[in-house]
């Protein structure tokens, strides 16, 4: 508890500034949609012909997955909090429109027609009988929209918007409780803070005063927005756990005195705002598919701050013992790929869109290691793997090896969330070996000290040792032979550009960027 | 002052009003009698423009209706309706000062005169004047809609039924309230009800209405005197 209150002491200038981009990005999207919503729910509800429309329209945006929403946005707006405001806008009209729809028609016709029958025109009916008496469900459906969208502004975090998703997915990636809680709380509390504020305004709102108001805080806020946002220089989009590492960009400030303009991005839509070229150099991983598919190079680490990531089994010592060919087995694949293969193959999977059995068949037969099963019953080994493509290829890899190799029997369960969730499925004694990184086992698993890790990471062999030694002796772990490509954290432009401004190494990236 | 020629409304396939015709002098009751689903109301809305009519036209005081602004022309004519009606956000004063109020009267003058309507109509501006409709008995939201169409002194009056659903005795009295107010008196009145003995009360004229059409019409000794036929007997008691 006291460490996390330190935690917020120690990011609070951070912290306001999020919560503050947040309650924009909530406020404007809002008064937008209150904006344009109302006045379309007060014309459908006058002509009821339009309603069926108009409410479908709403309601499929609303059904569009948000992280998509806001993929939809880039090629249209680029990043940053246009988009980001744009897709709030978008989730917060249904419930705007349809509740003054209903609002409005809920309306006794009674009273319509005696606010007609004392000689209202359409106006004054409007604005001192209609919409005062829909008013709670008018303001029932603001406050969903601002509820949602507080929730959802925390994905614009995805898109370098900001807000408090960038603690949230930073701590995500870094697997800092500390540090989502520091989104996550102020993004319940302010949720709570607008339903109450707007429960209060329910009651006592003069209408034509909050209309001034919402108009007035659209404006402002964008505005402010506006002036904000500025061009020209080179911008670099990181991810939020890039941004919070030593080997990440803590690192690159440190040891490259690197200083450029940089936003907070989502992986997902980092490579694709690339593309659209809203983003000049990116944080990724060296062997992704996607430097492929969209011609990137990766910047030379030429002062080696990134530790090295290079992939081996990590396996039980207990079933190496158990079975005495396996190990000889699994070694096949030992210096087989390089970077540039693992970027292939994963190319193939994900751009197109071969499976990973058949990305891993293809692999072996070339290499001349393909065997077809033998069907044996010898006993049976469990691979587990992380989410992602390169991991479901190489345990492809290594059941076929298995499986044509010798007579043992193969269960794969391929999924396992993350790092520590392998790693546990392992200690545990539910899954044998799966594929693991020597940086991730340095930073994640085993956090020596700073001055260590320093230390280390300069050397490729000097990780590979070092975890070898130590999971060993901690955990009765071995760590089989790198299979040769190095996935570590790299620097990335589009190939274009990099020839252009004459840069290859992240110290030329440097000197560019730095006035 | 009013003219009614030849008015017909039809809904779908339903003939409400069929060839009405009548006129209003000025100072008059006209009172619409008739069985329920007549048309009463149907008459009195296209005399307002709430409802416009199929064929016919509707004059004041020689001007065509249709030619005067919807809004303007209401303001000149009070308006009762059938179900109160009363604005539910308003109080008992805002919903009195309703009419005053578009036409831009001065503030005190608005509650001046809305005070002054209360207590002619027996409701006390302590007591009542900041209570909602919902707070009031169907009796006291009666009086309340006749004080919101009296509001701006309008020279005409259409009522719907003003003393519907209510029970004969309190019915009795608000109607004899009614009727000796000045403001019965000078005005032009148009009245709807299906209450024979209320009509005949009210009326320097009675319109006697059956299926969408005039059967008779004359003062109520007229009709007393000489029925026009057998249904007149019959709806009369005669
Ligand atoms: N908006 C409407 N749509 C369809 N039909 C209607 C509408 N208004 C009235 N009618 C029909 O027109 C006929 C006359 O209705 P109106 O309301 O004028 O009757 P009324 O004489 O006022 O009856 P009551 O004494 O019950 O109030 C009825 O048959 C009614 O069903
Ligand atoms: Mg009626």
């Amino acid at each position: 508890m006291n460490e996390f209150f330190e935690f917020l002491q120690s990011q609070s200038g951070k912290l306001a500034q999020q919560t503050l981009t947040h309650i924009n990005l909530t406020l404007i999207s809002v008064a937008i949609a209150i904006a344009l919503g109302v006045p379309l729910g007060i014309l459908i509800a006058r002509r009821p012909r339009l309603a069926g429309v108009v409410l479908g329209f709403a309601g499929v945006m609303q059904t569009i997955p948000s992280i998509a929403l806001l993929g939809f946005m880039i090629p249209l707006l680029g990043i940053g909090p246009q988009p980001a405001i744009v897709a709030l806008f978008l989730y917060a009209l249904l419930p705007i429109v349809r509740n003054t729809y209903t609002g409005i028609n809920g309306v006794d016709p009674t009273v319509k027609e005696a606010a007609r029958g004392m000689g209202m025109t359409g106006n004054q009916v409007l604005f001192r009988v209609e919409l005062p008496l829909s008013m709670p469900v008018l303001i029932a459906g603001i406050r969903t929209a601002t509820v949602i969208n507080v929730g959802v502004a925390t994905l614009a975090a995805y898109i370098a918007a900001g807000g408090l998703g960038e603690f949230i997915f930073g701590g995500i990636a870094l697997n800092n409780t500390h540090m989502i809680l520091a989104g996550a709380i102020p993004a319940a509390l302010l949720a709570l803070l607008f339903d109450f504020l707007l429960g209060r305004l329910q009651k006592r709102l003069k209408w034509r005063l909050g209309l001034a108001a919402v108009a007035g805080i659209a404006v402002l806020f964008l505005a402010m927005l506006l002036a904000t946002s500025s061009a020209g220089k080179l911008l670099a989009g990181f991810t939020p756990e890039f941004m919070g590492r030593m080997d990440g960009y803590l690192g690159l400030k440190k040891v490259y005195g690197l200083n450029m303009r940089n936003v907070v991005i989502n992986d997902a839509v980092m490579y694709q705002a690339m593309h659209e070229s809203k983003l000049d150099v990116i944080s990724g991983y060296s062997t992704d598919g996607r430097i492929k598919a969209f011609d990137l190079v990766t910047l030379e680490d030429d002062k080696t701050i990134f530790p090295p990531y290079y992939a081996a089994p990590l396996i039980r010592s207990g079933i190496l013992e158990q079975y005495p060919g396996l190990e000889s087995t699994l070694n096949l694949l030992a210096g087989r790929i390089s970077d540039s293969v693992m970027t292939l193959l994963n190319y193939q999977a994900d751009f197109l869109k071969k499976s990973p059995e058949n990305v891993a068949r293809n692999f072996l037969r070339q290499q001349g290691l393909y065997r077809p099963p033998r069907r044996g019953n010898k006993g049976v080994v469990r691979i587990g793997s992380k989410i992602f493509t390169e991991q479901y290829i190489l345990v492809e890899m290594y059941r076929m090896l298995i499986e044509g190799h010798t007579d043992l029997a193969v269960s794969s369960k391929t999924g396992l969330g993350g790092t520590k969730i392998c790693f546990d499925a392992l200690t545990n004694n539910q899954i044998d070996f799966y594929p693991e990184y020597t940086g991730t086992g340095l930073l994640v698993l085993l956090q020596p000290p700073a001055d260590a890790i320093t230390r280390l990471v300069q050397h490729k062999d000097s990780v590979y040792q070092y975890v070898q030694a130590q999971f060993m002796q901690q955990y009765n772990l071995r760590w089989l032979r790198p299979i040769g490509f190095n996935n570590a954290y790299a620097l990335m432009m589009q190939r274009k550009k990099a020839d252009e401004l004459h840069v290859h190494t992240i110290s030329d990236l440097a000197k560019i960027t730095t006035p | 002052m009013i003219e009614v020629r030849n008015l017909g409304k039809t809904f779908g396939n339903v003939h409400a009003v069929q060839q009405i015709s009548f006129t209003v002098a000025e100072g008059e009751n006209l009172i619409l009698l008739g069985t329920s689903g007549c048309g009463k109301t149907t008459t009195l809305k296209m005399i307002n423009r709430l409802l416009d009519p199929d064929e016919g036209t509707v004059l004041l005081n020689g001007t065509d209706t249709a030619t005067i602004p919807p809004a303007r022309l209401r303001r000149g004519m009070g308006y009762v309706l059938q179900h109160t009606g009363l604005f539910p956000h308003y109080t008992v004063a805002e919903n009195i000062a309703v009419v005053p109020r578009l036409q831009h009267w001065k503030k005190e003058d608005v509650r001046a005169r809305a005070a002054a309507l209360m207590q002619k109509l027996g409701l006390t501006w302590q007591e009542h004047a900041h209570m909602y409709p919902h707070q009031l008995s169907g009796g006291q939201q009666q009086r309340v809609g006749l004080a919101r169409a009296l509001a701006a002194d309008p020279p005409v009056l259409l009522m719907d039924e003003p003393f519907g659903a209510l029970d004969p005795i309190t019915r009795n009295r608000i109607r004899q309230e009614f009727s000796e107010l000045e403001e019965f008196r000078k005005k032009t009145i148009i009245m709807v009800t299906h209450d024979v003995q209320e009509a005949f009360a009210l009326a320097t004229r009675v319109c006697l209405m059956d299926k969408g059409r005039i059967v008779q019409m004359g003062t109520p000794e007229e009709l007393q005197q000489r029925p026009a036929n057998e249904f007149v007997r019959a709806f009369l008691k005669l």
